[in-house]
């Protein structure tokens, strides 16, 4: 499915930023508003501050393997039946995670927009899209992703810009009103939403040589930003009351555009930031699942697709029982269980990794 | 991939069932009725839902006959014991489907007000089509259903009427104030400030006022009228703030765009100014723990006109204006807050906040904050410069008093 030509260091880049924007961007600020109020916005900042450090953690993985995904070197790494066994539940991971996204975008759609349609319809045709694009292979959604790129940075800049009139920074006093507890545990349910270790599955498709890491986290810090600069927006916009109060905050920030009476309306923005954005997240990590069971199993990809696809849904559906549910799930249960992925599995790759090395050389 | 003819067309039939899906949430625009008003009151146990629909005859341009002889909108009534049963009841009323993202206003019946408004906020807050660009306001002295029957002159659809009303007096003269959900769920949601809305009266003869006759008059023989504020502790209203308190208010607030005062001359007669450019800072200090509140306010103005006889030409002639315009604020302000201390006891100015900004430590010793308001010591230190003083320099009785 891949073509011999590896991927280019600005479009990883720019998937990258996508994928840390990913459905952050909508319902981040309203998790971080819960837990640290006023000060959600250094909440954030903590959070993009930790991704960073995960994300040169993964670099630092990523180039001991260059050729390798994370299945890859789990299995060189730990044995065949472990590493298999490791390499296995990653690609589930990665499955669960893909489907809990499709998930939100029907419960947002169907939430705010499209109140009428039936979610699994939304569903099958957003999932149908991903196939597409998966099937045409790597190459061919990473350029998609260098096309809607400068729209989504043009829609976002509007979108601020126009909303700048009803900034109000006092919103933002007192900092630290509660000292730094709430802000610690409103981040440490922040930085498992970003899940950058996904990445690692396509880190080899990408051009070897410095320029990799580099732009896994340049991506990571201008993605970081956006959700920075969002969430801030969302509490002087909607105060964090109100930020806490709404599902998908950022969403009714946007509807509070108004500018002369006539530039009114532009939450669609919002959400075509947010559809893009999601396509891109999912589409990497439907695919980082499907290169690890293929890799697993030994089996080609390509018959994997379908039949993972309309699993996908089926298990959105199972796992979206109701929003309280995932939001429980999401501050109870995501982040301990996430970060088995996103730092232990990478932890443990690394430290044998370097044990191996050691010996060898010993 | 190559596939047989037959196959690709049947793909492409199959594919394009799926674009069909957005077609569920369809709306189309001669399927719907836009509704503009909304107006709520509480009859027994029971909520009484007005809503005011746009009627597209007669307010499109082309294809109107003989002049508007029918109403220009459409008011249904239904009660319900929530909101959303008597808009879902309201169905049988309406021959088309309500939709409500283009609402502009939404009026409370006083008695509604009265008993609390948190139980009608969510809905209104929680429905998706609903968004931030209405006002809220209160009728004084009357239903909200009264107030969304009355004809109203030059803008003929009533809530549109409303909606510029309060946007223009709130920018022009300052003695209203134009609320949206997000605002008001704020301030209900925020210790240190209570809400406030705008109180919507019905003036003259309410009988006429519901007929077209109304608009077929030079002088509308009734009309809707903004005049002061009411005030709410949590989500009950407890009173009425005057205009000139209201605009107190906005000083302080800094959300006076621009109004104007009246001071006295010497010699008996008045001197308009118009105040251009008002900024106010509010600064907490703390004596123990009790707050001691400066207001600082500085204001610009223009002088509109001079009815008395005063040598404008004169550096001490604008100094005494700025002095007077200084007093009058000053007073003002000391009034409203003397009197809703007094009579109403809540923070309606937003005091607290700032207590809360500025002092985090403090605030947090604090249980009641209306109580400590009540005694808390404000300050107001406003300071005023001219700006301009219009096209000519003396006044028209300076010029010709005793010259005839």
């Amino acid at each position: 499915m891949f073509s011999s030509q590896p991927i280019t260091n600005r479009s990883f880049t720019i998937m990258v930023i996508f994928f840390m924007i990913g459905t952050s961007i909508l319902i981040a600020p309203n998790a971080l508003a819960l837990n640290a109020k006023q000060d959600a916005w250094l909440s954030c900042l903590l959070g993009v501050v930790i991704n960073l450090l995960l994300v040169w953690l993964y670099v630092v993985l990523g180039e001991r393997h260059p050729e390798q995904t994370l299945v890859g070197y789990s299995e060189k790494l730990l044995g065949k039946w472990i590493g298999k066994f490791v390499g296995l539940l990653f690609a589930l991971f990665c499955y669960l995670l893909a489907s809990l996204m499709v998930g939100d975008m029907g419960y947002f759609l169907t939430t705010q927009a499209l109140v009428e349609t039936p979610i699994e319809y939304l569903q099958m045709l957003f999932v149908v899209s991903i196939v597409v694009a998966i099937r045409e292979g790597l190459q061919v959604y990473s350029r998609v992703v260098e096309i809607f790129f400068p729209w989504i940075l043009l829609l976002f800049l509007v979108l601020i810009v126009s909303l700048a009139p009803q900034f109000d920074l006092d919103k933002l006093k007192p900092v630290l009103e509660f000292g730094m507890a709430p802000v610690m545990k409103g981040s440490f349910s922040f930085f498992s939403l970003q899940e950058m270790v996904v990445l690692l599955m396509l880190y080899p498709f990408i051009t070897k040589g410095k320029g990799r890491g580099r732009g896994f986290i340049i991506g990571t810090l201008i993605g970081g930003i956006v959700l920075v600069v969002t969430t801030m927006g969302s509490i002087v916009v909607l105060d964090y009351t109100q930020t806490a109060n709404n599902f998908f905050p950022t969403y009714v920030m946007a509807k509070n555009i108004s500018i002369g009476q006539f530039l009114e309306r532009l939450e669609g923005m919002m959400m075509l930031i947010w559809i893009l954005s999601i396509f891109v997240k999912v589409a990497i990590t439907f695919h980082a699942a499907i290169i690890g069971i293929a890799q697993v199993f030994r089996i080609d990809e390509k018959i994997l697709i379908w039949p993972l696809a309309i699993g996908m849904i089926v298990l959105s559906l199972m796992c979206y029982t109701n929003v309280i549910y995932v939001q429980h799930f999401l501050s109870l249960i995501w982040t301990p269980f996430a970060s088995v992925f996103m730092l232990v599995i990478p932890l443990i790759l690394l430290g044998v990794s370097l044990l191996r090395k050691s010996a060898s050389v010993g | 991939m190559v596939l047989k003819p037959r196959t690709r067309i049947g793909m492409l039939v199959v594919i394009g069932t799926w674009f069909l899906t957005g077609c569920w949430d369809r709306h189309e625009l001669n399927a719907i009725a836009i509704v503009v008003g909304m107006g709520i009151d509480k009859v027994g146990n029971e909520f009484r839902v007005s809503v005011q629909i746009v009627n597209p005859r007669e307010v499109s341009s082309k294809g109107r006959g003989g002049g508007g002889s029918l109403a220009p909108a459409v008011t249904f009534e239904e009660t319900g014991a929530t909101l959303p049963e008597a808009m879902r009841r309201m169905t049988v009323l309406s021959p088309r489907r309500l939709n409500f993202s283009h609402l502009r206003i939404i009026v409370f019946g006083e008695d509604v007000a009265r008993m609390g408004i948190r139980k009608p906020l969510d809905y209104i807050s929680r429905d998706s089509e609903m968004r931030n660009d209405f006002y809220l306001v209160v009728a004084e002295g009357a239903s909200a259903s009264e107030v969304l029957k009355t004809y109203s002159a030059m803008d003929p659809i009533p809530s549109n009427n409303l909606n510029t009303k309060l946007a223009i007096s709130d920018d022009l003269w300052a003695g209203t104030g134009k609320i949206t959900l997000n605002q008001l769920l704020v301030d209900m949601a925020t210790q240190g400030k209570s809400a406030m809305m705008t109180g919507i009266r019905v003036t003259g003869n309410r009988k006429v006022g519901e007929t077209m006759e109304n608009n077929r008059r030079i002088v509308p023989e009734a009309n809707l009228v903004y005049s002061g504020s009411a005030v709410f502790k949590e989500d009950r209203m407890i009173g009425w703030i005057d205009e000139a308190e209201t605009k107190a208010v906005n000083y302080v607030q800094d959300s006076v765009k621009r109004t104007l005062g009246i001071v006295s001359c010497p010699d008996g007669g008045k001197i308009s100014l118009s105040v251009v450019q008002s900024k106010s800072n509010i600064r907490i200090r703390m004596n123990r723990d009790t707050p001691i509140i400066n207001v600082y306010l500085r204001v610009e103005q223009d002088v509109s006109d001079v009815e008395c006889n005063m040598d404008m030409s004169q550096m001490s002639t604008i100094d005494w204006i700025n002095l007077q315009g200084e007093r009058k604020i000053g007073d003002i302000i000391d009034k409203a807050i003397s009197r809703v201390k007094g009579q109403l006891g809540v923070d309606i100015f937003g005091f607290g906040v700032e207590v809360h900004r500025q002092q985090p430590k403090a605030w947090h010793r604090i249980k009641d904050w209306n109580e400590v308001f009540r005694h808390a010591q404000v300050n107001v230190y406003p300071h005023v410069i001219t700006r301009r003083i219009g096209t000519i320099l003396q006044s028209v009785e300076h010029q010709t008093k005793g010259r005839g």
